[in-house]
C-alpha cells in the first residue's frame, strides 16, 4: 500500500468518520464535528517549518491566531499546536510538544469558538463516506454541464471538462510472453506452447476523441504423444483492430469498426464489422451490430457466419443498481439461417450488500434445425446471488444450466448426435466465508451437478491463518470430497504462501485418493499427489513476472508443467 | 538436424527473442503516465483538495506532478488498489465513461470486458488475481466439475479439450471418452475395438493412470 505523503481531501468524509471513530488517547473528548462552544475544523499540514508547520485553513476559513490545533498522528493520539499566524487561505501552526515530527499530509482539526462562526459561516463539512458514493452519483453523474466561472467560485471547482478530443493523444497497453511446457512419463508425452502478444490503445488517435485498439498473439504449439493427434505449428491470432469513437459523458454514441468484442452485449461474441449503440438521457443504452463473427477457437477463422443482432438495456436509475436488458442475434453460416440466439441480463446490485447477477441464453429453433425440437430452449442460465454481512463474511449461491444449442458453426466439442439433444450440465453450489478474527478466516462451498446421464457434487472446507509463521505469511489448509462422473475422491490440501509490495511466493501440496467409479476391479483406487511451486515478482514499472512448477504424482507415473509468465504493461 | 526440430527451434528462438524484445520496448518511464497534461483538465473532482496546489503540482505549468507524487487511495477514498491496479494511471479509472462510483460496483465487469462472453459469470476472482491477470488454480476448480482431473488429465493442457480455451471460451465439452480420444480408438487394432464393437464404456477398462495398458476387470 502506498504510503500517504500528501494529502488530498478527495472523499474526506471517510477519513473523518474513520478518524473520528477511532479510539484515541489524549484530548479532548471527540465529537464529528462540534464539541460544546466550539466548530471543529479538518485541516492537513502542507509544509513543515521546523517546529512549525502550515495548514490549509487560514483566515477565509475562521481561522485565527491563537486557537488550538491537534493533529492525529497515524501511531495514535493526538499532538497539540497553537496557530501562530493566519493568512487568507493558510495558517501557521506552532507544535506544542517536544519531539513530535509532522509530516506533510498529517491530519487534525482547529477549534473555532461558535461565537465566530454566525459572522461568517465555515466551510461546508465533507460528507461522510458512507453517503459520499451515492450522493455523487445522485449529484452529479451523467449531468456534469458546463458551467462558467462565477464570482466566488472555487477557481478548480467545476470548470469546463476538457473533451477526449482536445486532449493529447496517448498509448497504453502491454507485452507478453508465456512459455509453458508439460511433460508426462506416460509414453513420454510432453507438450510445448509458447506465446508472444501484446495489446495496444491508442487514444485521441487522430484528434477527434477517438480511439484505436489493436490486441492479437503469435504462438507456438508442440504437443507430442503417443498417437496421431501431435500437433505442430506456429499461429497468428489477431484478437481486436478496432477504430471506435463516442460513449463517453460527452457523447452518448458509440461506434466501434473492426474486429471487437460486442460492447453493448458481449454475449454476442467477437465481431467483424460495425457496433452502433447510444445512451438515453436516463442512462438506458441501445444498439445494433452486425458483421462476421470468427470462430471462438486458436484459429479465429471468419467470413462463414453473419451475424445482425440488437439490444436494449435498462437501468433503473442513474446509479443502475437495478439494471436489465434484453438483445437478439440472428446469425447465418455459409448463408444458411444458423442461430437465433436472445439473451436476457438481470442484475441488481445495491448499496446494502447484496448482489444479484443472471443471465439467460435462449436458442430459438425454426424447425429447419433437425436434431431439436421447434420451440424455445434455455442453453444457458446463470445466477450468482451473494450477500456481504459486514466487512467480514459473505454467503453467496451459484445456480447455472448450460446445454448445448444445435449450430452449424464449430463453436462447441459436439458429442454424438444421439447424445447431443439431451446433452446439457446443471450445477448449483452455496459458499461462506467469514472472518474469525482479522487473521483467521474460514470457508465452505458445496455444490450439486447433474447431467444428461449422472449426477454428483462435491464439497470443499478450509481454514486460512494469516501471518501465522511470518510478516506477509498465509498458510491454509482445506479438505474436500467429490463425487465425479468417472471418479470420486477424497483429499486435502494444504499451502503456504508470502506476499509482498514486489512480489511473493508460494508452495502448496494436495493428496487426493481417487477412486476410479466405472472401473469395478480391486484396483479402482489412484492416490494423486500434487505439489506446486510459485514465485511472482512484480514492480511498480508495470513489469509482472511468474515462474511455476506443478508437479503431478500418481501410480508410477509423474508430470511436471513448468510454466513462465511475463507481463509488461505501458 | 532433422527438419521439424529445426523449424521447432527456429520458432521458439524467434518467439523467446520477440517476447524479450517486446517487453524491453515496452519498457516506458513509469513516472511518464503521472504527467499531468495541461489539456486533461479536471476529469477528477478538484473542488474537495487541499488549497495548496504544490502538493500535487510543480511548477508554473500544471502539465507534471511532483516527484514524490503518492496517494494512499485507501486511506483517502476507502477502496483499495491491488495488484496492477496499484500502478495503474488515475485516468484509467477516472475518465470520461462517467462516474467511477457506477462501475466499481458492477465489479471487474464495470471496466473489464467480459472475454468469456458472458459464460462464466461474474465472479472473476475465482481464477484471476489483480496484478498479473494470469489464471492460476485451475485443476482445483476442475474439482468442482463432473469431471475432476486425475491422472494424465490434470497434466493435460486446457487447450487440448477447451478448443477455445486460448481465446477464453471454455464451454463444457462432453466427458464421453472417445469425445476426445476418438483417434485412440480407432488405433486400437489389437484387438480390434471397433471391429468388436467396443466403443463405449472405455473407463471399463481403461483407467486414466495409463491410456495404452488396459486392465482386466476382475
Amino acid at each position: 500500500m502506498l504510503k500517504s505523503r500528501l494529502v488530498l481531501l478527495f472523499v474526506a468524509g471517510a477519513s473523518c468518520a474513520t478518524a473520528w471513530g477511532a479510539p484515541q488517547g489524549g484530548p479532548p473528548a471527540q465529537t464529528p464535528a462540534e464539541e460544546e462552544g466550539n466548530e471543529l475544523l479538518e485541516l492537513r499540514v502542507t509544509h513543515v517549518r521546523g517546529t512549525s508547520v502550515v495548514v490549509d485553513r487560514g483566515a477565509n476559513d475562521l481561522v485565527r491566531v491563537g486557537d488550538r490545533v491537534f493533529f492525529r498522528p497515524r501511531e495514535g493520539g493526538l499532538q497539540p499546536g497553537v496557530v501562530t499566524q493566519a493568512d487568507e487561505r493558510t495558517a501557521v501552526v506552532e507544535l506544542q510538544t517536544t519531539g513530535f515530527e509532522a509530516a506533510p499530509g498529517l491530519r487534525g482539526f482547529v477549534r473555532i469558538p461558535n461565537a465566530r462562526v454566525p459572522a461568517a459561516p465555515v466551510r461546508a463539512r465533507r460528507k461522510p463516506r458512507a453517503n459520499a458514493v451515492g450522493e455523487a452519483l445522485a449529484d452529479s453523474k451523467w449531468s456534469n454541464a458546463d458551467e462558467d466561472y462565477r464570482q466566488g467560485q472555487p477557481l478548480l471547482a467545476r470548470v469546463r471538462p476538457v473533451r477526449p478530443e482536445e486532449r493529447p493523444s496517448e498509448y497504453s497497453g502491454r507485452w507478453y510472453t508465456t512459455v509453458d511446457q508439460i511433460r508426462s512419463t506416460e509414453d513420454d508425452r510432453t507438450d510445448a506452447f509458447y506465446r508472444v502478444g501484446g495489446g495496444l490503445k491508442i487514444e485521441n488517435f487522430s484528434g477527434r476523441g477517438d480511439r484505436v485498439q489493436i490486441d492479437g498473439e503469435l504462438n507456438y504449439r508442440n504437443t507430442d504423444v503417443p498417437d496421431d493427434d501431435d500437433q505442430r505449428a506456429t499461429r497468428f491470432r489477431l484478437d481486436r483492430f478496432s477504430y471506435s469513437w463516442g460513449g463517453t459523458r460527452f457523447d452518448p454514441t458509440r461506434v466501434e469498426l473492426g474486429r471487437f468484442l460486442h460492447n453493448g452485449m458481449p454475449e454476442f461474441g467477437v465481431l467483424d464489422g460495425a457496433e452502433w449503440t447510444t445512451r438515453t438521457g436516463g442512462g438506458d443504452r441501445f444498439g445494433v451490430a452486425l458483421g462476421f463473427l470468427p470462430e471462438p477457437d486458436l484459429d479465429y477463422e471468419t467470413g462463414r457466419d453473419f451475424a445482425l443482432s440488437a439490444f436494449y438495456r435498462w437501468v433503473q436509475d442513474e446509479s443502475e443498481r437495478l439494471s436489465a436488458s434484453v438483445g437478439f442475434q440472428k446469425s447465418w453460416h455459409d448463408s444458411n439461417a444458423d442461430r437465433d440466439l436472445a439473451v436476457l441480463n438481470l442484475s441488481y446490485l445495491p448499496d446494502d450488500g447484496w448482489s444479484v447477477i443472471s443471465s439467460a441464453w435462449i436458442d430459438i429453433y425454426t424447425g429447419s434445425d433437425g436434431l431439436k425440437d421447434r420451440g424455445p430452449e434455455l442453453t444457458q442460465a446463470l445466477v450468482n446471488v451473494s450477500r456481504s454481512l459486514g466487512t467480514d463474511t459473505l454467503v453467496g449461491l451459484r445456480v447455472s444450466h448450460v446445454a448445448l444449442p444445435q449450430l452449424q458453426r464449430q463453436e462447441f466439442v459436439v458429442p454424438q448426435p444421439l447424445d447431443f439433444v439431451d446433452a446439457h450440465v446443471d450445477r448449483a453450489s452455496v459458499f461462506a466465508r467469514t472472518d474469525l478474527s482479522p487473521r483467521t478466516r474460514v470457508r465452505a462451498e458445496a455444490g450439486m451437478w447433474s447431467d444428461e446421464e449422472d449426477s454428483g457434487g462435491n464439497a470443499e472446507a478450509g481454514v486460512e491463518l494469516s501471518e501465522l509463521l511470518f510478516e506477509g505469511s498465509l498458510f491454509g489448509l482445506a479438505a474436500f470430497g467429490v463425487n465425479g462422473q468417472f471418479s470420486d475422491a477424497i483429499g486435502g490440501r494444504g499451502y503456504l504462501r508470502d506476499w509482498g509490495p514486489s512480489g511473493g511466493w508460494s508452495l502448496e501440496y494436495e493428496l487426493a485418493n481417487n477412486d476410479l467409479v466405472g472401473f469395478t476391479s480391486q484396483n479402482d483406487d489412484l492416490p494423486q499427489h500434487r505439489i506446486r511451486v510459485q514465485w511472482d515478482h512484480v514492480s511498480i514499472e508495470g513489469w509482472s513476472v511468474r515462474l511455476s512448477l506443478d508437479t503431478q504424482v500418481w501410480d508410477s507415473e509423474y508430470s511436471v508443467l513448468g510454466s513462465l509468465h511475463v507481463n509488461r504493461s505501458f | 538436424m532433422i527438419p521439424h526440430r529445426k523449424a521447432h527451434t527456429v520458432s521458439v528462438l524467434a518467439l523467446l527473442c520477440l517476447g524479450v524484445a517486446a517487453c524491453i520496448a515496452g519498457g516506458h518511464d513509469r513516472a511518464r503516465q503521472r504527467m499531468w497534461w495541461s489539456g486533461l483538465g479536471p476529469v477528477l473532482p478538484h473542488d474537495t483538495f487541499p488549497a495548496d496546489c504544490s502538493l500535487c503540482h510543480v511548477g508554473e505549468s500544471w502539465t507534471e506532478l511532483v516527484d514524490d507524487f503518492e496517494f494512499d487511495h485507501e486511506a483517502e477514498t476507502g477502496v483499495a488498489l491491488n495488484g496492477a491496479h496499484a500502478g495503474a494511471t488515475c485516468l484509467r479509472c477516472h475518465n470520461d465513461r462517467g462516474p467511477v462510483a457506477v462501475f466499481e460496483r458492477q465489479g471487474c465487469g464495470g471496466c473489464h470486458e467480459d472475454v468469456h462472453f458472458g459464460r462464466l459469470g461474474s465472479g472473476c476472482a475465482t481464477c484471476h488475481v489483480e496484478h498479473n491477470w494470469y489464471p492460476v488454480g485451475q485443476i482445483e476448480l476442475h474439482r468442482n466439475t463432473r469431471f475432476p482431473l486425475i491422472g494424465v488429465h490434470a497434466s493435460t493442457a486446457c487447450r487440448r479439450c477447451h478448443p477455445g480455451a486460448e481465446v477464453g471460451q471454455f464451454v463444457p465439452t462432453d466427458t464421453e471418452c472417445v469425445t476426445c480420444h476418438l483417434s485412440d480408438l480407432q488405433r486400437a487394432t489389437n484387438p480390434n475395438h471397433i471391429g468388436l464393437g467396443w466403443t463405449q464404456n472405455c473407463d471399463q477398462c481403461h483407467q486414466p493412470r495409463t491410456w495404452n495398458n488396459a486392465e482386466i476387470d476382475n
